[in-house]
């Protein structure tokens, strides 16, 4: 067996391996979005109404929706600050209010759609409406299932002040479906007609 | 060589001359990166055979005049060999060689998140299976790989419709998956001294790759959710009964001209420039302008996602535009500093180097063909381009991974593969590519159609698609001979048992032993340049035994 002519490397292993992960995999998800939203914009130039003739946009539970989505990000931001800083209830209780408020806004996206009136065949606004309605609805259930994931660990001390790494991980994927809602409202709500 | 100064009690407790296992455990739940890598290898295989076979059929059909065994189904078949050959055979086969081996190239002990790439594997596993199932229960309307031609949507779709987009979902789902965790494992778990500069090229190609495919893979599952839509409900988004339908479909045609076409290349560029280093037994002659290069070559890759309606008739199909016809450029300067580093290396003669040689024929072939399509002014759809698909899109990058696994085989499962058959194999597909591309684009010369099974009742064409047929039978069989070397060589153990490192390689996947310990390195050797292991067996003690 010969000696090596070199020493060996080092081990040290850098931490943040979830955390990096999951900001390449919200990056992803917010591209999904951009173009979406590039397809609806491109569609709403080509229309000559926009939205449609018939079509009313009730407001209000789009506005409680983003309303909900922006607390629901200070109480998800609240959960892995308090973890990091050594105090485990006021994280769970942050994270458990995350998950009201995830749940609370899946609820509001269903009866958004109910309440449509028009369906994603009706014409190329109902197409772009419903597609970004299913992605924001399919996002929020997967940010719910990394934040149930994240807190049923912290419960079992799996995640801790001194390994908060998923915790923090769970945010930063909860803060892109976030602003990726956000710009969603912007594009359906506030800039709906041409 | 030996690099490692102490061998775990289970290696040594092995029978002597036996390959030790990659890691203990069950297949099916394994979260070891070279398990997962081989599960990928043994998939895309599997699928390889699905796609040869759908082949075989087509060209059997296209070889004789009239429509005579395939009745209406010829565009399913046609759609599903392309799909199975790129999305699920060569693209894994990538995958499969990228989490196998990048670990081992940065002296990681492991992948990032390990279960993610499991997850990673059985979910390509399922769209896979999903994506086969919707061509065998119905005809997915009018949708291939490419979605090169504006969707009519015309009622509510079939079942098969449903399922491919299903299963495409998937598959972007496992990929997105698989690349963000290479990206992770490449940033985060590089071994002391080993800088993005200092990568070794199928580890930078593979991080490009990853990269491009993370921004790209969602936009295409962006248009993959608003043609479910528009398909299963019946809907009008790309519909004629919609006044402004085809200019819609025009506008967002970027969601499906996905650079996925490009990618097939880019971890072959990675993958052959370790090859030619390793047997010229030397670092590259400029690797700097490699490393750009390949990473030029990925930028221009989303040069595709802009190419608007183009992508329809473009002579240089699936290269589509000027911008992404640019990446010509970046590959002239990677085979020229690989034909340098040959000529100033001392070179050991390998099959893998008879792959490489035979890659960069297929694409001077194609590059050719291209430069006397401009000047003819050829329609892109016809059969030209399907001489083109199969030289310089599918022909080059296939060359290039049946020559990685040819390379890496030692490390994979502890053999050797075969070199003669190999040799054998090479020849018989890049004859069989040459063949098949050059009737096809002296077909599409003459204006004959593309995706049809019947070229019609000219006598030139008859003979000109017979031709092309000999060449994919050519080609079937150079893929049937890669499966006998696999069986004869790994599965019955007749392969010569490997060295730790054969080649006298240059990177880290060559300080550990073949195939690596569970836990991939007893020692890692100090990285001071892109050649660690040159450097170790140069340094002034002599470190090579």
């Amino acid at each position: 067996m010969s000696q090596l002519a070199l020493p060996a490397a080092g081990h040290d292993r850098p931490r943040n391996l979830v955390n990096l992960a999951m900001l390449l995999l919200g990056a992803a998800s917010l591209v999904a979005f951009v173009a979406l939203f590039a397809v609806y914009f491109d569609a709403r130039a080509l229309a000559k109404t926009w939205p449609p003739k018939g079509v009313k946009l009730d407001n209000y539970p789009g506005s409680m929706l983003v309303v909900t989505m922006l607390m629901s990000a200070f109480t998800a931001e609240w959960a892995a600050f308090s973890l990091a800083k050594g105090n485990r209830s006021q994280s769970i209780t942050g994270s458990v209010l995350t998950i009201v408020f995830a749940l609370s806004s899946l609820n509001l996206v269903w009866y958004v759609g109910n309440r449509l009136g028009f369906g994603p065949a009706t014409h190329a606004y109902g197409t772009m409406f419903w597609a970004l309605l299913i992605a924001m609805g399919v996002h929020i259930f997967i940010g719910l299932i990394v934040i149930v994931v994240a807190l049923s660990r912290t419960l079992a001390h799996q995640v801790t002040t001194g390994d908060p790494e998923l915790a923090r991980a769970a945010t930063w994927y909860w803060h892109f479906v976030v602003a990726s809602f956000v710009l969603a409202f912007f594009a359906l709500y506030v800039f709906q007609h041409k | 060589m030996t690099l490692t100064e102490t061998r775990p009690d289970h290696i040594e407790n092995q029978a002597p001359g036996a390959p030790q296992s990659v890691a203990r455990g069950n297949w099916l739940t394994t979260a070891d990166h070279k398990r997962v890598g081989l599960l990928y290898l043994g998939a895309s295989i599997v699928f390889l055979l699905v796609g040869v076979t759908l082949g075989v059929v087509m060209r059997i059909e296209l070889a004789g005049q009239g429509v005579q065994i395939v009745g209406n189904d010829y565009g399913r078949i046609l759609s599903m060999h392309a799909t199975v050959m790129t999305m699920l055979f060569l693209s894994p086969l990538w995958l499969g060689l990228a989490t196998y081996l990048v670990p081992l190239q940065i002296g990681a002990p492991r992948l990032a998140l390990p279960r993610l790439q499991a997850a990673a594997f059985w979910s390509f596993l399922a769209g896979g299976g999903v994506v086969v199932a919707a061509y065998i229960v119905d005809r997915p309307a009018g949708m291939g790989l490419g979605l090169s031609t504006p969707i009519t949507a015309q009622g509510p779709a079939n079942h098969g419709t449903n399922l491919l987009i299903a299963g495409l979902i998937i598959l972007a789902i496992a990929t997105l998956l698989a690349s963000a965790n290479l990206i992770v494992t490449i940033a985060l778990l590089r071994t002391e001294g080993m800088t993005f500069g200092r990568l070794p090229l199928f580890t930078w190609a593979t991080l490009w790759t990853a990269t491009i495919s993370l921004l790209t893979t969602p936009v295409f599952v962006a248009g993959l959710l608003l043609l479910y839509l528009d398909q299963h409900f019946g809907g009008s988004f790309f519909a004629p009964t919609n006044p402004v339908a085809q200019i819609t479909w025009q506008h967002t045609l970027w969601l499906f001209g996905r650079p996925d076409a490009f990618l097939l290349l880019l971890p072959a560029l990675g993958a052959a420039s370790d090859i030619v280093t390793t047997h010229a037994r030397r670092g590259l002659l400029a690797s700097m302008p490699v490393r750009i290069s390949i990473a030029a070559f990925a930028v221009l890759s989303l040069g595709s996602l802009a190419a608007g309606m183009s992508v329809q008739s473009s002579v240089v199909l699936p290269t589509y535009s000027g911008l992404t016809g640019l990446v010509a450029l970046p590959v002239a300067v990677i085979a020229l500093v690989w034909l340098g580093t040959l000529r100033f290396g001392d070179v050991r003669l390998h099959v893998t180097l008879v792959y490489v040689a035979c890659a960069l024929a297929l694409l001077l072939f194609g590059a050719a063909n291209v430069a006397v399509a401009a000047i003819n002014k050829v329609d892109g759809g016809t059969a030209w381009s399907t001489g083109h698909l199969h030289v310089v899109i599918f022909g080059a990058p296939t060359l290039l991974a049946f020559a990685a696994v040819y390379h890496w085989a030692p490390k994979l499962w502890g053999r050797h593969l075969n070199q003669g058959i190999g040799i054998l194999q090479a020849l018989a597909l890049v004859g069989g590519f040459l063949i098949m591309g050059l009737a096809s684009y002296l077909l599409g010369y003459d204006g004959a159609p593309w995706h049809v099974a019947d070229t019609g009742p000219k006598g030139g064409w008859v003979n000109l698609e017979r031709l092309a047929s000999a060449g994919g039978v050519l080609v079937a069989v150079g893929a049937l001979l890669f499966l006998v070397n696999l069986l004869t060589s790994v599965a019955m153990g007749r392969g010569e048992v490997a060295e730790d490192d054969p080649w006298e390689g240059l990177t880290l996947e060559w300080a550990t032993s073949s195939p690596p310990p569970a836990h991939n390195f007893d020692f890692i050797p100090e990285v001071r340049s892109e050649t660690p292991l040159l450097d170790v067996r140069s340094a002034p003690t002599g470190g090579a035994a």
